[in-house]
Parts: C-alpha cells; sequence; structure tokens
C-alpha cells in the first residue's frame, strides 16, 4: 500500500470539513463585511446539538445531521435578532467586538450545560473501511466527503439560480441599492448569520465523531480562518479549494515533517498568505483609492 | 486649563492619603486597579485611539508576568531589572507581531492576535518544564536597593507611580502629532493616507505600545500576587479587558480609567458568580455597546451638558476623542 494517496485521500476527509467551515466565515464576511468570531462557537454548538440529537434521544443518523444543522441554523437566527440585529447601524468594529463576546459566552453557557470535561460522540456512520483502488476509507469519512461536496453544491447552486439566493447576493454587494429595489435588507442580514453559522455547524457535526467534543473547541475555526483567507475570503470556490488544500497539506506535514506541526500549519499558511498574497487564491485586489 | 491642573494634582493625591488606612483586602483591589488601568492605557490606544481591534492583550500582561518571574528564576536577573527588560522584550514581540497584520487594513490584526493570545496560553499550560504549566509559576521577591518589597503599600506606590506615569505617556501621546494620526487612522485609513499620515507606522507603533504597557502591567501583577498562571491572560481576561474599555468609553482616557476601576471593583463584590464570568461579562459588553456605545465616559459627558452646560454642548462635541 503506496503511503502517499493514502494520506491525500484522509487529508481531503478533513479538508472537506475545513471547507465547510470557512464557506460559513465566507457567506457572513460577504454579506456584512464582519468577521464572525463566533464561528468556532457555531461548530461548537453544531457538534452538541448534534450530541444531544444522536445519544440522548437516539435518532438516528440520516436524521441527526439535518436536524442538528436546521435547530442549529434556528438557534442562530435567534441570537441575531437579540445580539447583532441591534447592531446593524452601528460601526462594524461594533458588530465585531459583539461576535468575540458571544463566542466567549456561549463557551461558558457550553461550559454550564455540558461540564467542563471532554465528551466522546460515537461514530455516525459504520466505519467499515471501503477500498478505492491502492487508497483504503472508512465509510463514514466517505459520507463525510459526500455531504460536504453536496451541500457546498448546493449552496453555489442557491445563490446562483434562487431568488432568495440572488437576493443574498443583492445585499452583499450593496446594501443601500439592494434595499432600494425592495430587498428586506434586515431579513435577508438574519438570514445570513443564519446560514453562515449553519455551515459552522454542519461542519462540527461531521466533525464531532472525528475529535473530542468540548466547550473549547470552537479553537478548530481557526483553521477554517486560514482556509478563508487562503481562498481570498470573498470566494466560495476558494474556501472549498482551500480548505481541501490546508486539509492535505497538514496531513503529510503531519507525516513527513512532524506530527507536532500537523496543527501549526494553517498557522503558517495564513502567515505567509498575508506576507506574499493578501488577496489569496481566488481574492481580486481591493481597489483602495486615495 | 489652571484650575483643571489643580483639579487633577488634587484627585492625584487623594489615594496615595487614603490607601495607608485601607486594609489588607482593600489595598489589594486597590493595587489590581492600578494594575489592570496600565494594561488597559496601552490597549486603549489600540482599540479606543486607532481603533483597531486587537485581541490578545491577554498575551501581553502574561508576556511580561510570565518573562519577569522566568529571567529572574532562570537568569538569576533582580526582579527589578526583569520587569523593564520584560516589558521591552514584550514590546518587541508587538512590533514583530503587528508587522505583517497592520500593514493590511480590515481584521487580519484581530484574528492574528486571537491566535496568539491562544498560542501563549497554550504553550505556557504545556511547556510544564519552563513554566510549571497550569500550577503556576511562584514570583521571586522584588528588591529594590536593599529592602525586599513585601508590604501590599509598598506596591501600591509602585503601582501607583507607574499608573500615573502611563496616564502622563498616554495623555502627551494622544495630543502629539502621533495621538492626532491615531485619530486620522480610525475616522478614516484612506483619509489619513491622503493627508501624509504613515499609517502603517502610526498603528505599528500604538501597538507595540500596547505591548509594553500591557507587559508593564503584567510585570507588576506577576509581583504584587506572587504567583501567575496561564488562567489569568486568557480569552476570558481579554473579553474582561475589552468589556472595561467599552463600558468606560473607548477613546477617552478617564473612560479607561472609570471602566477599569468599575469592572475591577463589580467583580469582586459579586464573587459568587465566578462560574458565569463570561457570560456576564459578554452580556455586559453588548448591552453597553447598544445602550451606550460611548460607554460611562460619554454618558457622563452627554448628561454634564444637558443638565449644567447647555451652552457649551456644541463645544464639548468638538472635543469628543480626546
Amino acid at each position: 500500500m503506496e503511503i502517499l494517496p493514502q494520506l491525500v485521500a484522509s487529508g481531503l476527509v478533513n479538508g472537506a470539513i475545513y471547507s465547510l467551515m470557512a464557506i460559513g466565515y465566507v457567506v457572513i464576511y460577504k454579506g456584512t463585511n464582519v468577521v464572525n468570531f463566533a464561528q468556532g462557537e457555531a461548530v461548537m454548538v453544531g457538534g452538541y446539538i448534534a450530541l444531544v440529537l444522536y445519544t440522548v434521544l437516539g435518532l438516528p443518523s440520516y436524521a441527526v445531521v439535518p436536524l442538528a444543522v436546521v435547530a442549529a441554523g434556528f438557534f442562530w437566527l435567534a441570537l441575531e435578532r437579540v445580539a447583532y440585529r441591534p447592531l446593524q447601524e452601528a460601526p462594524i468594529f461594533s458588530l465585531v467586538i459583539a461576535t468575540f463576546a458571544v463566542g466567549l459566552s456561549l463557551r461558558n453557557i457550553a461550559r454550564l450545560i455540558f461540564g467542563p470535561d471532554i465528551h466522546h460522540f460515537p461514530p455516525l456512520f459504520s466505519t467499515a473501511p471501503v477500498r478505492f483502488g491502492t487508497v483504503y476509507l472508512n465509510r463514514q469519512s466517505v459520507w463525510i466527503v459526500l455531504i460536504s461536496v453536496a451541500s457546498a453544491g448546493l449552496l453555489l447552486l442557491c445563490f446562483r439560480v434562487t431568488r432568495v439566493g440572488k437576493a443574498m447576493r443583492a445585499v452583499s454587494q450593496n446594501r443601500d441599492a439592494a434595499w432600494i429595489v425592495g430587498i428586506p435588507v434586515t431579513r435577508y442580514f438574519a438570514l445570513i448569520w443564519g446560514l453562515g453559522s449553519a455551515f459552522g455547524a454542519l461542519g462540527g457535526v461531521l466533525l464531532a465523531p472525528l475529535v473530542i467534543l468540548h466547550p473549547e473547541m470552537g479553537w478548530v475555526a481557526i483553521k477554517a480562518f486560514a482556509v478563508a483567507i487562503l481562498g481570498g475570503f470573498e470566494s466560495l470556490a476558494g474556501a472549498v479549494v482551500g480548505g481541501l488544500l490546508l486539509g492535505v497539506v497538514e496531513n503529510l506535514a503531519g507525516f513527513y515533517v512532524s506530527s507536532h506541526i500537523k496543527d501549526i500549519v494553517a498557522f503558517l499558511v495564513m502567515i505567509a498568505v498575508l506576507c506574499i498574497r493578501p488577496t489569496g487564491l481566488f481574492g481580486e485586489a481591493a481597489i483602495t483609492k486615495v | 486649563m489652571r484650575r483643571r491642573i489643580l483639579a487633577i494634582t488634587f484627585a492625584a493625591l487623594i489615594l496615595p492619603t487614603i490607601a495607608p488606612a485601607l486594609n489588607v483586602y482593600h489595598l489589594y483591589v486597590v493595587n489590581l486597579c492600578l494594575i489592570y488601568l496600565v494594561a488597559n492605557l496601552g490597549y486603549g490606544l489600540v482599540l479606543g485611539h486607532a481603533g483597531q481591534i486587537s485581541l490578545c492583550q491577554g498575551a501581553f500582561v502574561g508576556l511580561g508576568a510570565y518573562l519577569t518571574a522566568l529571567l529572574s528564576l532562570r537568569l538569576g536577573l533582580p526582579v527589578a531589572v526583569a520587569l523593564p527588560l520584560a516589558a521591552a522584550v514584550t514590546a518587541g514581540v508587538g512590533f514583530v507581531l503587528g508587522l505583517p497584520a497592520l500593514r493590511l487594513s480590515g481584521h487580519y490584526l484581530a484574528l492574528v492576535t486571537l491566535g496568539f493570545n491562544t498560542i501563549f496560553e497554550i504553550v505556557v499550560r504545556v511547556w510544564v518544564s519552563m513554566t510549571n504549566g497550569s500550577y503556576g509559576l511562584k514570583v521571586p521577591k522584588l528588591v529594590l536597593g536593599s529592602v525586599a518589597v513585601t508590604r501590599d503599600l509598598h506596591f501600591f506606590y509602585l503601582s501607583y507611580g507607574v499608573a500615573l506615569l502611563a496616564l502622563w505617556v498616554s495623555w502627551n501621546l494622544i495630543r502629539s502629532r502621533v495621538g492626532r494620526a491615531l485619530s486620522a487612522v480610525r475616522g478614516s485609513e484612506i483619509a489619513a493616507v491622503s493627508l501624509g499620515i504613515n499609517v502603517a507606522r502610526a498603528k505599528t507603533l500604538a501597538f507595540s505600545l500596547s505591548a509594553l504597557f500591557g507587559a508593564l502591567g503584567g510585570g507588576l501583577f506577576a509581583v504584587t500576587i506572587g504567583l501567575i498562571s496561564p488562567d489569568d491572560f486568557g480569552l476570558p481576561k481579554v473579553l474582561r479587558f475589552l468589556t472595561m474599555l467599552v463600558v468606560g468609553g473607548l477613546g477617552t482616557l478617564w473612560g479607561t480609567v472609570i471602566g477599569t476601576t468599575l469592572l475591577t471593583v463589580l467583580p469582586e463584590a459579586l464573587r459568587f458568580l465566578k462560574d458565569f464570568e463570561e457570560l456576564m461579562y459578554g452580556v455586559l459588553l453588548l448591552v453597553s455597546l447598544n445602550l451606550m456605545p460611548r460607554g460611562v465616559a460619554g454618558l457622563v459627558r452627554d448628561l454634564y451638558h444637558r443638565l449644567l452646560a447647555p451652552e457649551r454642548a456644541f463645544v464639548g462635541s468638538a472635543e469628543e476623542g480626546t
């Protein structure tokens, strides 16, 4: 068995999850100009909702994934109403700080409900191995990739084809113009927060069986942030490609260099992109006229 | 102006006068206020005056504290030397950290600094052989001349001196070319550039100063408390500093003083709510952003103009941001 294709394949599985979380960043940033510092907590909330649905209520896994994502989406819609909407007219600065406060508050709440200890998440899907040529993956990993690809594809399609998607793009491009042509901007803002966070939650649900759940697990979103920077921060395609790329590079670095370096790769990527090509792979240089 | 100077001098003399009469616990709280004030004055320069979101003041304070302790424990330097050295090193770290992120506008600084604070906490926790990990590090005694500083009152005089110094430096800085450049950057980066301001340099300076003040506060924290652990410098602490500044009023010195004092004294009184700490600060921050975006300082200023000096209202609004 060759090791390189195997490393690439399992890197793609992690990468697919990073892509989902990064899509969350991109959707919110494009729509509202705010970097969501609670994105990690969106991941965490998704993971914990899935844990409750799966282990406490005992729902089957094909129901857990969509239900958890929808529930998380509604949770963030409600939170947007209380925490973010009142600041809609305030400077972006305030909103960014608000997301940071929301994120840490949610960690606190998670600690109060679930305790500070870790929770193990049982496998969502069968872990029986599947063979692809020289590469072995387990069924769960295949499902993770399929679900990620399907949901990212659906989102892209939705932005291109549907009325809601087009309206969201309009709001992203120019909020005032969108308002003038009759798009209820405030409602779409809420939708953008809900949608972006739901993608974080989906990442969390799929990530949950691979890692351990704890209130501070939102830290993983920093990798998604690196992905978003790599992809250009305004590009959904960039988020997908960047995520897969980071997943693979991380895995290779972990094997060929040192397993300690695995978690640092994301930072190195982030710093490198900032120094060499701040607009990322797919980003356009912002033209600032002086 | 003269009346103002007199008033400030008077205010500055109150605390040292009553300090000897305070009991040990009250003195501890006062010391904590002063230490946090030093750290927050630095943080306020970046956040309030330059309008840049930095989220690693906890790490700067922690770096100051740990470097002070480690330089004297591992290298045998006297604490009196280690403390300023630690502050200088941290300022250097801040400078280097800010270089890539401050070149770019937007939210890069926020994320780089968020990452830095988290990494700092992890490193301190994991590198047990150096930092003693989560058990915390005992800080050697501060010796000035031939006298070991052990009494809380002495620490008070020390912190008070540093806090006044930090206030004085900030006060002058804000009224200098650099301070005005920072306000311009906060208002509009593009406008600032077109006025010939070197935006990157102004931001880097503010950020380095925030590291310097943070580390000074951290060094004082280390010697005053005597035991430091990674918990003292994590993200919850950053949230706490942030809330202090926002509640007090961003971009005003006395807002920083008010916010720091309020949110140091209040949690001491509400100790039983320890498990809800982040939630409490988070909610307070959100409420404050909504109801009083200019903080207590802004609120007091508005009230003052409305009730006492309506005819000066215009002058007041023009002075905003001082």
